[in-house]
């Protein structure tokens, strides 16, 4: 074959000139690529004798090579699976049956270990944590978050990203600087992003209010026990576009311009093709995330950890938050506490399973049947 | 007499619905342009100046008012002084991280070399995992263990194990992963997730024939993988590469999570500046000139390859 000799143009705009280097970088990378897979083929060619073999290989031989390629890719990706998966959450269940003990070693220090609880309380853990969940008034409030804060980015933050992507499809004007726009938040560290908003809604905000509409704010609105929560929740849709809108607006790019054309030709307004035609070929990508999306009420963190670090107002707080913030950190009485949110993880997800299996169930049955 | 009548299709501004997300996207714009441009105009604004700007007198001019009013640096405007770039200067030399506590900083050329090493080789153990197996399990799914990878990486989206962080910490101590950065590449390098599903699609649009072809001229499967396929998906390997490197690069949690005492990164030290106890000296316009140190590059990276992550990347159903 061939090797891959990339002319790149240097270009007039200035745009070009920018793109240059990186094209160069793009041209030399693809050439080492293709010089490293040379001599690679080469070696175990040379290694098993290919080179030299004048005979053609049997079907057996061709079937036996073909298995031994498939595992020795899957080799390592099945072995992380099974340490890093399986062996994680296998560990995780048995956590939530454990305790973490002081002992006496042989030397007469003091150490911790990790021991299984006796029989006649197996199930402390997750007693512990039913107690918790049924006396600590915080925890209704928790848990109730948790809940307000799915339905706001199903109902509200899932609407806007298709749209917007729809919008970006259809290239309106400056569309370009809109996707730019629309995917800062993921592109820029959240830190930066949460930084500059809660020092503007904090220190500038106030003067705006005041000076532009006559409106004095008593109090922070990131830190007021009555806002801080909706301001939360006003974030995580603000800075929450991304990777949901790249895949959308790529599922909207594949759809047969054909399609999209027939419509046209026959009138039909912009909203009529958004209803009709986009959303039911694109409803595979968003089944992807409403279905995966259904865990996200216990793991939602909004972007709490961010603001407040671990010492966010139980206002504010929600079930995701609550556990990270209590598994964090080095000493033992953190790792105290890996028993009780491994059981209280167990409960969620014995919670969860079933409500995104039919989900997913209704999804498909009532949802439109699209192959393109 | 034919008098079939062709309806003409209405341009997007005469009708309601495209007109409201579009005013509704520029609203959205507006807001995320407002903070950032303030964040620029205090970052070169001295701490007293932007404490003045803050309070807005009585006798202040309109034009006055409206700097004020945003954090622009009056002065510079009024062309009575220049912009300071004082915070970038003390941002920069206080992108530093003591995370042992024994009083020894790491400073922030190695702390951007620790993100980049970090970040490159995470996404380059990603990222070929997840093209193998999605190649392997598109390609070859007549072997029974190629088959059953689709039904896994759907069986974990659909029935997600939740709170197994604490295992997770739990099973790096045990193994001696914990607070090691190679520890860490072995954690994450996985193939579960929509990552895989992104490549599975890619593999399956791209023709066997190809490959047949290649396999008649006598190429290997390993040939036909590294010479035609992957290069034949290399739209879809990049962008994929480049979300998961900037996803790597942006994660400040990975300090606090898995590395707290070895591997200090440039996401963490800016972390710190986002509590007043973080970094001794701290004031918002040295936090909001340490915040544009650190976006300005992924920025700059996005605008160049943004054609090429929009629209390269599509993802498949989760029918199991």
């Amino acid at each position: 074959m061939a090797k891959n000799n990339l002319q790149i143009s240097r270009g007039k705009s200035i745009a070009d000139k920018i793109k240059y280097p990186f094209s160069v970088a793009s041209a030399t990378i693809k050439n080492a690529w293709y010089d490293l897979t040379v001599i690679i083929t080469n070696f175990f060619r040379k290694l098993t004798g290919a080179d030299k073999r004048t005979k053609t290989r049997s079907q057996k031989n061709r079937l036996i090579g073909e298995s031994i390629f498939v595992w020795a890719l899957l080799a390592y990706p099945l072995l992380q699976f099974c340490i890093c998966y399986v062996g994680v959450n296998l560990n995780s269940i048995l956590l939530s049956f454990k305790q973490y003990v002081l002992y006496e070693t042989e030397t007469g220090d003091i150490a911790y270990k990790w021991q299984l609880l006796p029989i006649n309380d197996f199930f402390k853990n997750f007693k512990d944590f039913v107690y918790d969940m049924t006396n600590d008034i915080t925890m209704g409030t928790i848990v109730s978050n948790s809940f307000v804060a799915y339905l706001v980015s199903t109902c509200i933050g899932l609407p806007l990203n298709l749209m917007f992507a729809y919008v970006i499809f259809k290239k309106v004007p400056a569309s370009g600087f809109f996707q730019v726009m629309l995917y800062l938040p993921q592109m820029v560290s959240n830190v930066v992003i949460s930084m500059m908003f809660s020092k503007f809604v904090g220190e500038s905000l106030p003067n705006i209010m005041k000076y532009t509409f006559g409106v004095e704010m008593e109090a922070n609105l990131m830190t007021a026990g009555d806002t801080i929560f909706g301001m939360n929740l006003f974030y995580a849709i603000w800075a929450g576009f991304g990777s949901q809108l790249i895949l959308y607006a790529g599922a909207m790019s594949r759809i047969p311009v054909s399609l999209i054309e027939f419509g046209e030709l026959e009138g039909i307004t912009l909203l009529k093709e958004f209803w009709y035609v986009v959303i039911p070929m694109i409803y595979s990508t968003i089944t992807v995330f409403l279905v995966t999306g259904i865990a996200g009420i216990f793991t939602n963190q909004l972007a709490l950890y961010n603001f407040y670090g671990g010492g966010a107002s139980f206002h504010a707080q929600t079930i995701g938050y609550h556990f990270y913030v209590m598994v964090l950190g080095e000493g033992s009485s953190t790792i105290m506490d890996y028993p009780y949110a491994s059981a209280a993880g167990l409960l969620f997800t014995l919670i969860v399973a079933p409500i995104t299996l039919v989900g997913r169930h209704f999804l498909e049955k009532y949802g439109p049947t699209v192959e393109f | 007499m034919n008098t079939k009548r062709y309806r003409i299709k209405k341009p997007f501004y005469k009708q309601v619905f495209p007109m409201a997300i579009f005013i509704l996207l520029i609203v959205y714009v507006l807001s995320m342009l407002i903070p950032f441009c303030w964040a620029i105009f205090t970052s070169l604004n001295t701490h007293v100046r932007y404490i003045e700007n803050s309070i807005i007198l009585k006798n202040d001019t309109a034009w006055v008012k409206f700097c004020k009013l945003f954090y622009i640096p009056v002065e510079t405007m009024l062309g009575q002084e220049g912009f300071t770039f004082d915070n970038y200067v003390w941002a920069w030399n206080n992108f530093r991280v003591d995370s042992v506590g024994n009083g020894v900083y790491t400073e922030v050329g190695e702390l951007f070399l620790n993100s980049f090493v970090y970040s490159i080789v995470a996404t380059l153990i990603t990222t070929a995992t997840h093209s193998i197996t999605a190649y392997i399990s598109a390609r070859y799914s007549h072997h029974k263990i190629a088959a059953i990878l689709y039904p896994i990486v759907i069986v974990t989206m659909l029935l997600p194990i939740v709170g197994n962080l604490p295992s997770e910490l739990n099973m790096m101590r045990m193994m001696g992963w914990y607070d090691r950065v190679w520890g860490l590449w072995l954690m994450k390098g996985g193939f579960l997730g929509t990552n895989f599903l992104i490549f599975y699609s890619g593999f399956k649009s791209i023709s066997w024939e190809y490959a047949e072809a290649a396999f008649v001229d006598g190429a290997s499967h390993f040939r036909v993988l590294v010479q035609i396929m992957i290069p034949l998906a290399s739209g879809t390997l990049g962008a994929l590469a480049l979300i998961t490197f900037i996803t790597y690069w942006n994660d400040w949690k990975v300090n606090i999570q898995y590395l707290p005492t070895t591997w200090p990164m440039i996401s963490n030290a800016l972390y710190r500046f986002q509590s007043d106890g973080g970094v001794p000296g701290i004031t918002t316009p040295r936090r909001m000139a340490g915040c544009l140190i650190i976006a300005t590059p992924l920025i700059i990276l996005f605008v160049i390859f943004r054609k090429k992550l929009m629209g390269s990347l599509t993802i498949g159903g989760i029918k199991g």
